[in-house]
């Protein structure tokens, strides 16, 4: 970052330039310190909101899994224990899948953004499999990850896919930072967020940079009816016949269904996410992910959040994290805008 | 289907992939303890949210009269007492819509 040239000469520097500087030399340069002083203080706020210590400090760094079967029974309660934390893998693989899909998104939480858990704190992780007959649905409950199996056709088992994992983990991410209320835009955001950090979680455990990544959600749990994917997050409306979801707010999607469209109006700030990894390069954790995160700890954004709200945190957080001429900030605000919600 | 049967309808949407899926049937193909339900249909209520996100939401529309028809939303835990033997009927046969 360089709005100031107290980006790279020290603060103390400045001082002792000022004492011998003229009196219109000496107000630039206290100008600058000032500044200076400003950058320095949100620098300092937005690394102490990704540092693991300041985040809860309750947890222990290590997740605490527990896979239930239910038997395929509809009931959201923990039916029968078949795997815990440190045990061996069972011959179930919707078992193994929901168990190691935990944990990758566990590891890119706390390695990466320092979260512990689901509530910052070692919540443990409860997956419930085998939900239902044929279930074609998998949801975050307020205490449980739930998937059903899928009947074949649409749906496939719905532990496939580690961004499906990753998604309903993040629901409950999503539940103890901003609480973003599940209806309308902020809902729409809501279930954006889950699709954005279930992309990440993948191209992380794939090693995928924003240039390789497909994009994509689901497409491992998609039965040949739904193919090849639930949904496209470069470019929202093409994952599959049914797709609705608008690529910008022109299209936005006005309806009482689906808690006003959450899961369809969710395209165009996926899409915004998308086009910032993209245009910033590399990998997306590094880059537009650090916006995300440092977005979702930005005690400014209220659970009614709208999407030019949430729009205006991520250029707020790339300024402080990466300064305001960076390509990163000019990357945020141009997605927004090419998504026309700016 | 012919004109002037009575139908059944459930509607499902959400879920996480926002699919919306429906299906049709006319009252009298439905099983007899789905049409027994039909019956004895209790008045709409008032729709409370689903616990979590990502649930699936209904909405049922069923007849009450040669013209008069009656619709019921409803969260997937919160089936309308009584019409549980429709929804279930209806759900083995939902497809995109």
């Amino acid at each position: 970052m360089c709005r100031s040239i107290a980006c790279i000469v020290p603060p103390d520097l400045l001082q002792k330039l000022a004492a011998d500087a003229t009196a219109e030399e000496k107000r630039l340069l206290l100008d600058t310190l000032r500044q200076d002083r400003v950058v320095r203080q949100e620098r300092k706020l937005a690394a102490m909101s990704l540092r693991p210590s300041a985040v809860a400090g309750k947890g222990t760094g290590k997740p605490k899994r527990a896979i239930y079967d239910q038997g395929n029974v509809a009931s959201d309660g923990p039916a029968k224990l078949v795997r815990k934390e440190g045990a061996p893998a069972s011959k179930d693989p919707a078992v193994n899948e929901a168990y190691d899909g935990f944990g990758a998104t566990f590891d890119f939480f706390y390695k990466l953004f320092g979260w512990d858990s689901i509530d910052g704190a070692g919540l443990p992780l409860n997956g419930l499999v085998h939900y239902g007959a044929a279930y074609d649905n998998a949801f975050w409950n307020g205490r449980s990850m739930v998937f059903g199996d899928g009947d074949g056709k649409l749906f496939l088992r719905f532990t496939k896919s580690i961004d499906v994992i990753a998604h309903e983990l993040t629901h409950g991410v999503t539940e103890h930072t901003l609480g973003l209320n599940y209806s309308g835009q902020s809902g729409a955001l809501n279930e954006s967020v889950s699709d954005v950090f279930g992309s990440m979680v993948k191209q992380y455990a794939k090693k995928q940079t924003a240039t390789t990544a497909d994009w994509l959600i689901g497409n491992d749990i998609v039965g040949p009816e739904l193919a090849p994917a639930l949904r496209n997050m470069k470019s929202p409306g093409t994952a599959n016949k049914y797709d609705d979801q608008p690529a910008d707010m022109s299209g936005y999607v006005k309806t009482r269904s689906d808690n006003g469209g959450v899961h369809t109006n969710s395209g165009i700030p996926n899409r915004a996410f998308a086009l910032t990894s993209l245009a910033i390069g590399g990998n997306s954790w590094e880059g537009a992910g650090r916006i995300w995160w440092a977005t979702l700890r930005d005690p400014a954004v209220k659970p009614t959040a709208t999407f030019k709200q949430f729009a205006n945190s991520t250029m707020k957080q790339a300024d402080i994290l990466f300064g305001p001429a960076s390509a990163q900030s000019t990357a945020v605000k141009t997605a927004w805008q090419t998504v026309k919600v700016l | 289907m012919t004109v002037g049967e009575q139908l059944v309808r459930l509607v499902r949407t959400g879920g996480i992939a926002g699919l919306t899926v429906s299906a049709v049937a006319p009252v009298a193909e439905l099983p007899p303890v789905a049409q027994a339900a039909l019956a004895d249909a209790p008045p709409a209520s008032r729709a409370r949210p689903a616990a979590g996100v990502d649930r699936f939401s209904f909405e049922l529309t069923i007849p009450v009269g040669p013209k008069r028809t009656r619709t019921y939303r409803f969260v997937e835990d919160a089936v309308p007492e009584g019409l549980e033997p429709v929804v279930s009927h209806l759900s083995g046969h939902l497809a995109p819509s």
